[in-house]
């Protein structure tokens, strides 16, 4: 793909999450798409947040995953940084929200985006994991000792 | 700034970065540049050209890894205009005798052919699970 085909659709892909529309993100990856998540994360006490299938994919992107504890009509995504090169992208992204539990979150993102032929094949999440401790969203667990 | 012209100096710096030169890297350095790591792990931005090459260079990795054990693998290097980001995983045994290996993004911005700002974003909970730094809760 050429960087200025990955542009036109990683700001294709910007508005459907703008959006939160799962429906728009789907056509957009791959069957056999992977949503990565730090290796940190897999090593507390949930679940891994990895997905595997395209519509847990567009469900991870969409964002409406979080509706389930944080007010929707606080979620703010602010789009901070965009870099294209070839086939792969990456979004800086500030997220700020208030929990239904009461309590602000605001947190950074790095997301890394791998496309194939029109498509993103590989997406890699990079938030402040230290944040999500902070905030009790998960504990800290011990290198090396899994226990998701 | 062009793209190639910012992927020779990211590579430039890459592998000044590599080979622990802080000279080298404070050459391709903004006399103003700034370092800002995540907001999480409390770290107040560090400022000037000196200061950033010598974090830059390995000194702060080297007070809590065994210097002789440091990896350093480059990923992957994206260039879009005046800014790059290079993944990277480095590995190495703590002071402390415990394994480490983590992934860093680091993103330059680049202005007039050198860094003006370096944001640096490892996976933060990874360096508690490793004992190098504390949960401090917001």
């Amino acid at each position: 793909m050429t960087t200025d085909q990955t542009r036109a659709l990683t700001e294709r892909l910007a508005q459907a999450r703008a959006a939160g529309d799962a429906a728009a993100i789907l056509p957009l990856l791959t069957d056999d798409v992977v949503l990565v998540v730090p290796p940190s994360l897999g090593e507390t006490d949930r679940p891994s947040l990895q997905a595997s299938d395209p519509d847990g994919v567009a469900l991870g992107l969409s964002g409406t995953a979080v509706h389930a504890f944080m007010h929707a009509e606080t979620i703010r995504r602010e789009v901070q940084q965009t870099l294209v090169d070839g086939d792969v992208s990456v979004q800086r992204i500030h997220m700020t929200g208030e929990f239904k539990a009461g309590g602000r979150y605001d947190n950074h993102y790095v997301w890394v985006f791998h496309w194939r032929d029109g498509r993103i094949h590989r997406v890699e999440e990079y938030p402040d994991t230290l944040r999500y401790a902070q905030m009790n969203l998960t504990r800290v667990g011990e290198t090396g000792s899994p226990t998701s | 700034m062009s793209d190639e012209r910012t992927r020779s100096g990211t590579a430039r710096l890459t592998a000044a970065r590599e080979a622990g030169d802080a000279d080298a890297i404070a050459r391709l350095l903004a006399e103003d540049v700034v370092l800002e790591t995540p907001a999480s792990l409390g770290i107040a931005a560090v400022r000037g050209r000196d200061a950033v090459a010598t974090v830059l260079g390995g000194a702060v990795a080297k007070t809590y890894l065994q210097a002789e054990t440091i990896v350093r693998e480059v990923l992957r290097t994206i260039v879009d205009g005046d800014l790059s980001v290079v993944k990277s995983r480095l590995s190495g045994r703590t002071v402390e005798e415990a394994d480490y290996d983590n992934e860093y993004v680091c993103i330059y911005v680049w202005r007039d052919g050198l860094v003006a700002r370096v944001e640096e974003h490892p996976d933060t909970l990874r360096i508690v699970q490793s004992g190098i730094a504390k949960l401090a809760k917001t």
